[in-house]
């Protein structure tokens, strides 16, 4: 047998590495991660790609200028030489990507240019050595372009050989180098463990906390709102007005700001401030922003607890409750205690849905990361992008902002584990497309600049958690009025697919879309949509609710999306008060449900 | 209304001679009817360049703009490239455009309305009139917004204020029947220096004109085409060059002078290119030259790159 050499000098290294590991803490190693500097001057936090590498990072977004340096002092136990490693991607290799910066220690570079290796994995780099002389060091990460390079990490070790490259590895280190178990917070008990602060779960905390209960809304962003913040600016729709139950909602109507349209420039129009102002009048809610739930803890079949972690300073906390609602988008609290879940679409034999495809897939609809310009006083100018997507005078988009239409990932990239790939992709189509109109289109647009582009994906469609009821397009066409229906939704059954002629330019690699927009009469959503049909305390609410890909088409907008988690408030408080399921409530307190959105 | 229009339809085809009497460009033999959607008629000339080589088409046009009551006439030119692509309008010295209201056109109108003429995919081009008056003047918000919401809002974006109708006249003649009749007299006009006029020209759509009609299925041209068509992958429209790149027929590439001019392109080109450029090499029995030249030269790029062309030594030995 003939074994490839790199092979054995790697296995030998991971033997000897094992070897070591009883020895590991007689080296010293200090982690930094990145995106606990002090300052992170111009860089952003983005914990978008949680899921998949475990961690946030610190990201260059200054859309084609550089960005002002982010700055922290570390301290060493040891003055001495260290190996630096530097946790970083290439992130547009094509065959080069734009996203480099430099490391300074001390006031000096430490090894060369990062973000250019032309390899899009997340991998450590090595930085060379550098030398410590005193307790604390200076660190500055300094951005070279303004195109969004990042970084993950800095490793300082004493040791030479190189730290874990793959996931799993990282996480273990990381959990011992940041003494992520020892350092872990107890957030406490709660009747209501909200997780995802987009409206449907600002919706459930606020209704529920105003029932009495004692509820935690754990956001994994600065803001609350989810597409409807500033972060992603996608405006509110489904109307409120044509509801079954009048009731249902009043708080999407407190959270709604007016109607900025989509990817306005004016972020504050998108009424951030309004959405935290509403949650922190609720005395019963715990809020916490910036906290990504990545962990559930199992008893008897129920989540007994959540566990997150900080997106900037890495410290954990666990939530304990009775009941958890899942708020995600992704199906993430269900998909981590093994609910039941759907991801793409069925077939048309599955669900006897006309508007279903033949077969199952992995399709989905994409995620957005909308931008617009503003008119300036003089003529600006672009850089050339050779990394992004080509245009040219055959096929570019001809306009200074953008629009839903903006979108990737129509099942050739995964919504969840490949959500990085795809706001990238978006972000070479914005840059590619923005750089030819700047470069070649200057009587239009010599005199304008972009004034936001979106680092957040606005995401639409990932995992359907399935509950007693999966809601169909016959549901919706033929108007089917359970006894337990709940919201009334009221939007079009609106299914994306790819844009033909950007297919056409494209293939595979589409950025734009369009929709045929399937009217509907207003029509009700069961109750049973908005619990796990396998784990017996779990709600969901918003676009995770169990709908087939087709009726999704449909309920996923806002305002219905809010007035689920309008139920759910309710809903658990009923199940509290009877000290029963979600589905306790379904089969033994129906009246009293109804009563109150009634009511 | 009809009738209004087919009265008025009379007077502007008796106007259009009288017209055109007055036109520079009268004396061109190459003019040819057009009759159009809503009754109208006029001329269309080739207009040729300072070489003689035919440059674009024009017609001035006069035509009644009505809506459910009045009418009032409009005189315009018109002008199109080769292919019966709206190029731009201009307004006949002591004519004006005018809005419902008489008002005439401000500045940013006219700048707006040849946006309009350009855009040979608007909106416009799938509305009957009737509905586009519905939906250009709803302003129900929670009601468009939920079923039509996309359209009501882009068709703002389409029209100018008070001038729906000049708009919507305008731009089915601009890309009215006038399109095939100039598509039927390119045709008749196709010659070799017109085609390497075509190939030479920076115009996408001159050139894939060209494309059909000098190369085959096979990827096969005439010798006399040859050196531009190829000279066409380094032309900085990717979808172009990688277009021809494609079809091209791979014969073309054997001999080790063009295969170091592939690879120069490769060097300069876009990403989309490279790929390109990577697959074709895959159709080619490589020359030492370029051989060595990929081996030099291939990790410079990413692990694709490189992965790709280790392919391609590999596959050669
Ligand atoms: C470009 C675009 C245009 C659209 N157009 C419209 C439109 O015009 N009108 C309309 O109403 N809808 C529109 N939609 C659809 C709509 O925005 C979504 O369906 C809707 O946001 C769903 O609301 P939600 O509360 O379920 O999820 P989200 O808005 O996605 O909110 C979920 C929140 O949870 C957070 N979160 C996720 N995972 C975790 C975790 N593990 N821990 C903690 N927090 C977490 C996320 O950061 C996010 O803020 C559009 C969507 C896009 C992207």
């Amino acid at each position: 047998m003939k074994i490839p050499l790199n092979f054995i000098a790697r296995y030998c290294l991971l033997a000897l590495l094992g070897a070591l590991s009883v020895h590991v803490k007689a080296q010293t190693q200090v982690l930094v991660e990145a995106e606990s500097f002090d300052d992170p001057g111009g860089w952003v936090i983005d914990q978008q790609s949680f899921p998949v590498i475990q961690s946030s990072y610190l990201m260059a977004h200054g859309m084609g200028r550089p960005v002002a340096d982010a700055t922290t002092t570390v301290r060493f136990e040891q003055p001495g030489t260290y190996h630096l490693w530097v946790r970083t991607k290439d992130w547009a290799p094509f065959p080069k990507g734009p996203g480099k910066f430099q490391v300074w220690v001390n006031g000096k570079p430490a090894g060369g240019v990062f973000g250019e290796s032309g390899s899009v994995d997340w991998k450590w780099y090595y930085g060379g050595e550098v030398k410590v002389d005193e307790a604390a060091a200076e660190i500055r990460l300094k951005d070279l372009t303004g195109f969004n390079g990042r970084c993950d990490a800095l490793l300082f070790s004493t040791s030479g050989s190189e730290p874990p490259q793959d996931s799993a590895g990282m996480s273990g280190l990381r959990r011992e180098l940041l003494s992520l178990d020892q350092t872990r917070k107890e957030a406490g008990h709660f009747d209501l463990v909200v997780v995802g602060g987009g409206i449907a779960g600002t919706c459930a905390a606020v209704v529920a906390a105003r029932l009495g209960l004692k509820v935690a809304l754990i956001q994994d962003r600065p803001v609350l709102g989810g597409n409807n913040s500033s972060e992603v600016r996608v405006h509110l729709r489904g109307d409120i007005d044509k509801n079954h139950h009048p009731k249902l909602g009043r708080v999407v109507r407190e959270l709604d700001n007016g109607d900025p349209g989509n990817g306005n420039p004016s972020g504050s129009d998108y009424g951030d401030k309004r959405k935290l102002d509403v949650v922190s009048y609720e005395k019963n809610i715990d809020l916490y922003l910036n906290t990504h739930v990545y962990q559930v803890e199992m008893e008897g079949g129920r989540i007994s607890a959540v566990i997150g972690r900080n997106i900037k300073t890495n410290r954990e906390v666990r939530f304990t409750g009775t009941y958890f609602s899942d708020c995600t988008g992704d199906g993430t609290v269900g998909y981590l205690a093994g609910a039941d879940y759907r991801m793409g679409r069925e077939s048309r034999a599955e669900t006897g849905e006309s508007l279903a495809p033949e077969k199952a897939d992995d399709f989905t609809l994409g995620t957005s990361n909308l931008w617009a310009s503003l008119p300036v006083d003089s003529v600006t100018s672009f850089p050339e992008t050779p990394w992004a997507l080509p245009f040219s005078d055959e096929y570019h988009i001809d306009e200074e902002r953008s629009d839903w239409q903006w979108e990737t990932g129509f099942g050739n990239m995964n919504t969840i584990t490949e959500a990085e790939k795809i706001r990238d992709h978006n972000l070479r189509a914005v840059y590619g497309n923005w750089s030819y109109l700047k470069n070649n289109k200057t009587e239009k647009y010599g005199k304008r600049e972009l004034a936001w582009v979106a680092y957040i994906g606005g995401k639409r469609e990932s995992r359907r958690l399935l509950g007693d009821h999966i809601l169909t397009q016959m549901d919706i066409q033929e108007g089917k009025m359970y006894p337990d229906a709940t919201v009334t939704a009221t939007w079009t059954i609106d299914l994306h697919f790819p844009q033909k002629e950007n297919s056409l330019y494209f293939p595979g690699e589409e950025f734009f879309a369009g929709t045929e927009h399937i009217r509907v009469a207003p029509y009700t959503i069961p109750y049973r949509c908005l619990y796990s049909r396998n784990i017996p305390n779990l709600f969901m609410a918003g676009r995770n609710i169990s709908t087939t890909h087709v009726a999704f088409g449909s309920t996923r907008v806002m305002r219905t999306c809010g007035m689920m988690g309008e139920v759910v408030g309710m809903a658990a408080s009923i199940a509290k008060a009877h000290n029963t399921t979600p589905r306790g409530v379904y089969e033994d307190h129906l009246d009293e449900l109804v009563a109150m959105i009634k009511d | 209304m009809c009738r209004l229009v087919l009265f008025i339809s009379i007077a502007a085809a008796a106007n259009v001679n009288a017209a055109y009497a007055r036109t520079p460009h009268a004396a061109d033999s190459l003019a040819y009817p057009v009759n159009e959607y809503n009754g109208i008629s006029y001329e269309v000339r080739l207009v040729r360049d300072s070489a003689g080589m035919p440059g674009h088409y024009h017609a001035r046009i006069f035509t009644p703009v009505c809506d459910d009551d009045v009418c009032k006439p409009v005189y315009i030119d018109l002008y199109w490239d080769l292919l019966g692509s709206y190029l731009r309008y201009t307004v006949p010295l002591n004519e004006s455009l005018t809005k419902m209201d008489h008002e005439e056109f401000k500045r940013e109108e006219y700048a707006k309305l040849h946006e309009i003429l350009a855009d040979s995919n608007s909106l416009l081009k799938d509305y009957e009139m009737e509905e586009l008056v519905e939906s250009a003047t709803k302003t129900s918000p929670g009601e468009v917004d939920a079923v039509t919401g996309a359209t009501a809002k882009s068709l703002q974006a389409v029209v100018i204020p008070g001038a729906l109708y000049t708009c919507y006249t305008l731009w089915h003649i601009a890309h009215g029947r006038v399109v095939d009749t100039i598509a039927k007299i390119t045709d008749s006009l196709v010659d070799p220096p017109l085609l390497l006029h075509f190939l030479e020209s920076r115009n996408h759509r001159y050139q894939y004109f060209a494309l059909d009609k000098v190369m085959d299925n096979q990827g096969n041209v005439e010798p006399d085409y040859r050196e531009p068509v190829i000279n066409l992958i380094r032309s900085p429209n990717v979808f172009l060059a990688a277009h021809v790149l494609k079809r091209l027929s791979p014969t073309y590439f054997s001999g080790e002078e063009r295969q170091n001019w592939l690879w120069e392109t490769f060097l300069g080109g876009s990403y989309r290119l490279k790929l390109g450029i990577l697959d074709k090499m895959e159709q080619l029995p490589l020359t030492n030259a370029l051989r060595t030249r990929l081996a030099t030269d291939k990790g410079d790029f990413n692990e694709v790159i490189a992965e790709r062309i280790e392919h391609l030594l590999n596959r050669q030995s």
